[in-house]
């Protein structure tokens, strides 16, 4: 039971909101609770992510067809994946030998191949069968480099272990093992790579166009243009780009390390971003000021024209985001551009640098959360009530049932980087936003505080350790959130820990003094339970007290419509 | 010449246009094309597989479940194992699916998933308060060799500890061993309506008057078209794994959380599976086993297929539910069947003599050809996924039938399909989304049918079995032909 509280608990340390005077991060990488419907995958989908834009190699699949039946889709685009369609037999006795076969005849259909990558999923990773001899055996055979990707699903608290293991993988084998005869110097001398960029709609174009316009050359995008031997030739940058710090800035330390290449964090979403990262870079490679400033006010006043139309539809509208990792930083600094308000942003596996970077950005009030489960993300919806969600596919349909406007990422129509990028990123929203079939949408929810106008404001404390549920004794709770309410409108105010206090109360007997002390500027207390001097006192102070039992938003919502 | 026997040059009214550009009887395998080792081809001659037409047990077992009121899947496995199923759920349904996860790490998979799972599903019932949890089991947790049935009694008293044994009552666990090595999702739904039917279904009480029907993965659509049949007919009865009302569910908000669908077959319904008259299983591969349970365990008649698609098919049901109730066909379901024929009839110009290849999960397949040769068009492949015992019988019977020799793949992959068909003459294919790039490359058009259908909207809004089923889809063949074989000013003039 203590170990199950435990979690509960530490669950909670994923929430944080954001208060102007210090920015708080929540914990982050860490394990998902088993049974919380989370929104994270598996190292093997993290290891496809990286690696299946890379056209010149075999892709095989160890394991189940339905890994790789899965495996081909990656950002909504389709990728040749062979697999070795592991049955029974084969996980008794081993698939060394079928994965030899597998390699020698896959080879056979993908024409240019230059190296097999073999993802090795969960069936031998739990049966743990040494497969290096088999690849070594094949390598010889095939006269390419065989290399595996050990990326069962288990590894990893997320498909960020498999983005590492990807990661890991290229560098280890591929990036400095150009064969070509040519010396450094026959590089151009501002030649760059692009790490963490997938080239989504054409992302890339975008970005590339805007570099080659200050006559900087890009080697290598990991991987949204990656070939075996663009990879090889990485080493030859000048300098390393961090567009995604989620799956880039690993791999740029590593190339820091062996290959002496700087790297720098820069991000191309967003107008002022985009400029920002441009004349970083022309600072760095020493181009001269005119030039990129010309192309900046070029660029710029272009698209703050075309996006006018849209910013006037989005100003002032509340956004959340629900991403993958660290895009959540730049994509937040883009809307607060556009003239929206963040008011909640968070990320299925991004690191504290993310957040930081998100939270700095975001609204004040805002909630910041990691790994948020789909019951957190549909309270928290319900609570912080955005216009509209960014995030993945699988949030689309939960934020529509909600009446909430989805925008998918990765985006479906257009770039969504540089300047243009900004242009349509800011059309797709705005469209979204404003479409018909929102206001045909019955949200009694709204429609209320039309209806009834503005009331008294009401404090309420809720005692919830979860901050999602109402799971706490009165004289054991170990914090209060604090919402000021007023007809349906909520905002939470803080959270009040017990714990804070409790030091100066010594007593037991005292304890329900200091939590009584601590909430005593609240009209209306919401608990599982409370003792019975606590419903004394708070009949004697024309105080009332709930006893409930549910999501905090649930029973807030219920208490509006029975206060009247 | 060309080859379909016009002039190379004869330019239509149209631009210019010459009818070798617009692909009128046009060959597919293309000059460029290169034979590949022919060798490698047939599956049963090489390891590797490529571009395969079937996924894992789980998933079938995950749709089951979900198609339970207030059920949930939890996954005993790896987080791809449940993020990869709502992919494809969400891509394929525009709905939300809600499944659990034992998020198996390092640990789990060495010392076993019972801390995981227990903890899983203490989290799930205290913060869902489903009414049914499926437990699936993936090919990790298989392999590690967990102890589910002990596991689920250990969570259980746990539970009831927390909560209480009246609470912990509320929600029912039915386990579904899935180890995906061992089959497709399209075993997965069969082990599911057993061990659904195991679990749940009660000793005989009282009769219901209704009949049992397992339909398979068939569409929201579909599961209310047979409904329909069955309220027209005025026979009552329990549709295990009904989804009808929870792929396909209203947008009303703001509605309790967590957010259920209001479909769903209820735990209650399923208990009294046991006191129906008989229970029909439409998909044989897909609920088979369920509906031999229930033959075995309660003596109850088990209808086991045919899939009732086409007119032959869906004459062979009602006429079974009519012989079990002792209700007659009504004029209502005599006329729905006129219209299919009146419209088969008047199309039979644009469908008759078509070549056609059919791919998918062995039932709809099946269906299909039939239906295909119903409208006197000529299945030259057949492709099941998932490997059958039945599926080269049952296909060797229409072709008897109907004088057609279609080429038989049972278990192959996407790839020797597609190989195959390259050599072949073909007009027109017949299955899900996997099949886009093969009818792209044979530019021949695609009508969409089976499970997986994602790239398209709206077919799971509209039926494919029944007579009015048949309608729909003889629209959508009819309308694929014209679009990919007739120029506009030719269809003006029908």
């Amino acid at each position: 039971m203590e170990q199950l509280l435990g979690e509960e608990i530490s669950q909670c340390k994923k929430l944080k909101i954001k208060r102007s005077e210090k920015v708080e991060i929540p914990e982050c990488e860490r394990k998902t609770a088993p049974g919380v419907i989370t929104e994270r995958s598996c190292a093997f989908y993290g290891a496809r992510w990286i690696l299946a834009p890379i056209e010149d190699a075999v892709h095989i699949v160890h394991g189940m067809p339905s890994c790789a039946y899965y495996g081909r889709t990656v950002r909504k685009k389709n990728y040749t994946l062979f697999s070795t369609d592991l049955r029974e037999k084969d996980v008794i006795m081993g698939g060394a030998k079928k994965l030899y076969e597998t390699i020698l005849q896959a080879v056979n259909h993908v024409e240019a191949a230059k190296a097999v990558f073999v993802y090795i999923t969960c069936v031998p990773g739990v049966t743990g069968e040494d497969l290096s001899l088999v690849c070594k055996k094949a390598e010889s055979e095939i006269n390419m480099p065989v290399v595996l990707v050990n990326c069962p699903g288990f590894s990893g608290v997320s498909q960020a272990a498999g983005q590492d293991i990807a990661i890991g993988v290229l560098f280890k084998h591929f990036i400095g093992n150009s064969t070509a005869n040519e010396s450094h110097n026959s590089y151009a001398e501002k030649s760059v790579n692009l790490l963490g960029e997938f080239n989504v709609q054409g992302d890339l174009d975008q970005i590339e166009g805007l570099l080659a316009r200050l006559g900087i050359n890009v080697i290598c995008a990991f991987s949204g243009k990656a070939s075996i031997d663009s990879i090889a030739r990485g080493n030859k940058a000048k300098l390393n780009i961090v567009h995604c710090r989620r799956t880039g800035y690993k791999l740029a330390q590593a190339m820091k390390d062996k290959f002496n290449i700087p790297f720098i964090k820069l991000a191309f979403i967003g107008l002022n971003e985009t400029a920002d990262s441009l004349r970083k870079l022309s600072e760095y490679f020493d181009i001269s000021r005119e030039r990129v400033e010309a192309l900046i006010s070029e660029e710029m006043d272009k698209a703050k024209k075309e996006a006018a139309q849209y910013l006037e539809i989005l100003n002032g509208k509340k956004a959340a985001v629900f991403f993958g990792a660290s895009r959540m930083g730049s994509v937040t600094k883009a809307l607060k551009e556009m003239g929206m308000e963040v008011v909640m942003v968070g990320s299925q596996f991004g690191c504290s640098e993310d957040y930081k970077e998100a939270a700095c950005q975001a609204n004040e009030g805002a909630v910041i959360i990691d790994d948020a489960s789909e019951k957190e993300l549909e309270a928290l919806l319900m609570a912080t009530e955005p216009d509209i969600l960014l995030g993945g596919m699988k949030e689309k349909y939960m934020a529509h049932k909600l009446g909430i406007p989805f925008m998918v990422f990765p985006q479906e129509f257009s770039a969504f980087a540089g300047f243009s990028g900004f242009v349509n990123m800011a059309r797709e929203a705005a469209g979204l936003i404003s479409a018909p079939v929102w206001k045909m949408v019955k949200n009694r929810y709204r429609s209320n505080s039309i209806d009834k106008g503005v009331r008294e404001k009401v404090r309420i404390a809720v005692a919830s350790k979860s901050g999602i549920e109402v799971d706490q004794h009165f004289g054991k709770a170990e914090q209060f959130m604090i919402f000021d309410v007023s007809g349906d409108e909520r905002e939470l105010i803080e959270i009040r820990k017990a714990s804070a206090v409790e030091d100066s109360c010594e007593a037991v007997k005292n304890s329900l003094q200091c939590r009584l002390d601590l909430i005593q500027d609240c009209n209306v207390i919401v608990c599982v339970k409370a003792g019975k001097c606590v419903h004394d006192k708070m009949q004697s102070d024309n105080k009332r007290l709930i006893e409930a039992q549910g999501d905090v938003i649930s029973v807030l919502k219920m208490l509006s419509e029975t206060a009247d | 010449m060309s080859t379909n026997g016009l002039p190379d040059e004869i330019p239509i009214p149209i631009k210019g246009i010459t009818y070798q550009q617009i692909k009128v009887e046009k060959i597919p395998m293309s000059e460029s094309y290169i034979q590949r080792d022919s060798s490698l081809i047939p599956t049963a001659s090489r390891t590797v597989s490529l571009n395969p037409c079937r996924t894992c047990m789980p998933l079938g077992a995950m749709f089951a479940t979900l198609g339970v009121h207030r059920g949930l899947p939890f996954v005993q496995g790896a987080q791809g194992c449940t993020t990869y199923v709502r992919y494809t759920f969400c891509r394929i349904y525009k709905e939300p699916a809600i499944i659990a996860n034992a998020s198996f790490h390092e640990d789990a998979s060495v010392f076993g998933g019972q801390k995981n799972f227990v903890t899983g599903i203490r989290n799930l019932v205290v913060r869902y308060k489903p009414d049914l949890i499926g437990v699936v089991t993936t090919c990790s947790s298989e392999i590690i060799g967990d102890d589910m049935t002990s596991f689920i009694k250990m969570a259980k008293k746990k539970i009831a500890k927390e909560i209480g044994e009246e609470e912990m009552e509320k929600t029912k666990i039915v386990l579904i061993n899935t180890p995906s090595f061992a089959g497709s999702h399209v075993v997965g739904y069969d082990r599911a309506s057993k061990a659904f039917l195991s679990t749940l279904a009660k000793e005989k009480t009282e009769p219901n008057n209704k009949i049992n029907i397992i339909p398979g993965m068939m569409s929201p659509a579909d599961i209310k078209e047979i409904k329909h049949l069955l309220e027209v007919m005025g026979v009552d009865n329990i549709v295990l794994f009904d989804t009808s009302d929870v792929f396909n569910t209203p947008l009303r908000p703001p509605m309790e959380l967590p957010y259920y669908p209001k479909g769903g077959t209820k735990v209650e319904e399923i208990e009294d599976m046991a006191n129906s008259m008989a229970t029909f299983a439409l998909s044989p591969h897909e609920g088979g086993a369920g509906a031999k349970f229930m033959e075995k365990k309660f003596g109850m008649q088990a209808i086991i297929g045919p899939f009732p698609m086409g007119v032959k098919n869906t004459d062979a049901f009602l006429k079974t539910v009519s012989q079990i109730t002792g209700k007659p066909v009504p004029d209502e379901l005599l006329d729905e069947r006129g219209l299919l024929i009146d419209y088969m009839a008047d199309t039979l110009n644009y469908t008759m003599q078509k070549k056609v290849a059919i791919f998918g999960d062995p039932d709809i397949v099946v269906g299909a050809t039939r239906f295909a040769c119903e409208l006197g068009m000529e299945p030259v492949a057949v492709l099941s996924g998932t490997p059958s015992k039945i599926f080269n019988m049952q296909i060797e019977e229409i072709a008897k039938e109907y004088e057609v020799s279609p080429k038989i793949f049972n278990g192959s992959d996407l790839f020797e399909f597609e190989e195959y068909l390259k050599t072949i003459k073909l007009d027109i294919i017949f299955g899900n989304s996997k099949g886009v790039d093969i009818a792209r490359e044979l530019e021949v058009p695609l009508v969409r049918i089976g499970l997986m259908v994602w790239d398209r909207v709206g077919y799971q809004k509209r039926p494919v079995v029944g007579y009015r089923g048949g309608e729909f889809l003889l629209t959508e063949i009819v309308n694929s032909i014209l679009d990919y074989r007739f120029p506009d000013d030719r269809t003006q003039q029908l």
